[in-house]
């Protein structure tokens, strides 16, 4: 089952560019490109993934938790600080994973991290050959939706 | 999100009231039988790309008072159709939530993990837009026919 966004519980993340989602065709139209990008966006939101899935593939899931306003407000710090988008992307990412499903091979595992405690690896990326820009891309889209959920959330 | 929490109680207090007016917020699949594309994009349809430039996006707005006095609805305008926002998954949690805490339960809701910061603020913006909403009804003039 997948899991709801959620502001209290982990919630699932796929990644746009999963052989298991359906992809943008080469040469589409901006009016067809703008409609792909906006299925994609209501399938985060809504939680209801089946309008982008294709038919009887298995996605892999990103189950990650809602950051907290101190992990947010700390990696803004550091975004302050000089931090780049995909650093910040990244560690997000490392500090909101719980589990990954749906790719042979992959172990998640936890490290500590001297600043935010115990944190994803990301080396499962690495071990089932996902590497390179193909490996950052996934990082910095999932990163970056973590980032957006907290930074959408109602004020304190 | 938070557009989706400063509408519910706005919406479901006209659902109540006035079911016909807001048939189409409150059921996305019969606007979407019943509406054309370029209809439901004015109406700013979470479910759709905004439309082009030249077409203003006129999402439904609860009642603001028109005496000028401090009754209805006071916060920025929708940019999207209530009836997508408030049915988002956060938002019915945050009302759930809300339910809890009301009732001195919200631990029981969260289980095992102590409630998130935007849960708290999630229920507190829901709690004071409901108050808001009931407010807004109880001084409103009573229909002469009911």
């Amino acid at each position: 089952m997948i899991r709801p966004p959620s502001s209290q519980k982990s919630y699932d993340l796929f990644y746009s560019g999963d052989p298991s989602v359906v992809q943008l065709p080469e040469g589409a139209s901006d009016a067809i490109a703008e409609a792909h990008w906006k299925r994609l966006e209501v399938a985060i939101e809504t939680g209801i993934w089946d309008d982008v899935l294709v038919a009887g593939s298995d996605v892999t899931r990103f189950t990650v938790r809602p950051l907290s306003t101190e992990h947010y407000g700390a990696i803004k710090d550091l975004i302050a600080a000089g931090l780049g988008r995909n650093g910040s992307a990244m560690l997000a990412l490392r500090i909101a994973l719980k589990a990954v499903s749906g790719i042979e091979g992959a172990k998640l595992k936890f490290v500590e991290h001297e600043q935010f405690g115990v944190v994803a690896s990301l080396s499962f990326l690495e071990d089932v050959g996902l590497v390179g820009d193909h490996g950052l891309a996934i990082v910095r889209e999932l990163g970056l939706r973590v980032l957006k959920k907290a930074q959408d959330a109602p004020p304190k | 999100m938070i557009e989706g929490l400063r509408m519910r109680p706005w919406l479901q207090d006209e659902a109540k009231h006035n079911p016909d007016g807001v048939m189409y917020l409150t059921d996305c699949q019969l606007c979407m039988q019943h509406n054309p594309r370029a209809l439901r994009q004015e109406m700013g349809c979470g479910y759709e790309p905004p439309p082009p430039p030249s077409i203003k996006v006129d999402p439904w707005t609860p009642p603001v008072d028109l005496t000028g006095g401090n009754r209805g609805y006071k916060g920025p305008p929708p940019q999207f159709c209530a009836g997508y926002t408030t049915k988002l998954p956060e938002v019915v949690e945050i009302e759930r939530a809300r339910k809890h805490w009301l009732l001195g339960e919200l631990r029981s809701f969260c289980g095992d993990e102590p409630p998130t910061d935007v849960l708290i603020a999630g229920i507190e913006l829901l709690d004071m837009t409901t108050a808001s909403a009931r407010n807004f009804r109880a001084s409103a003039p009573k229909d002469p026919e009911s």
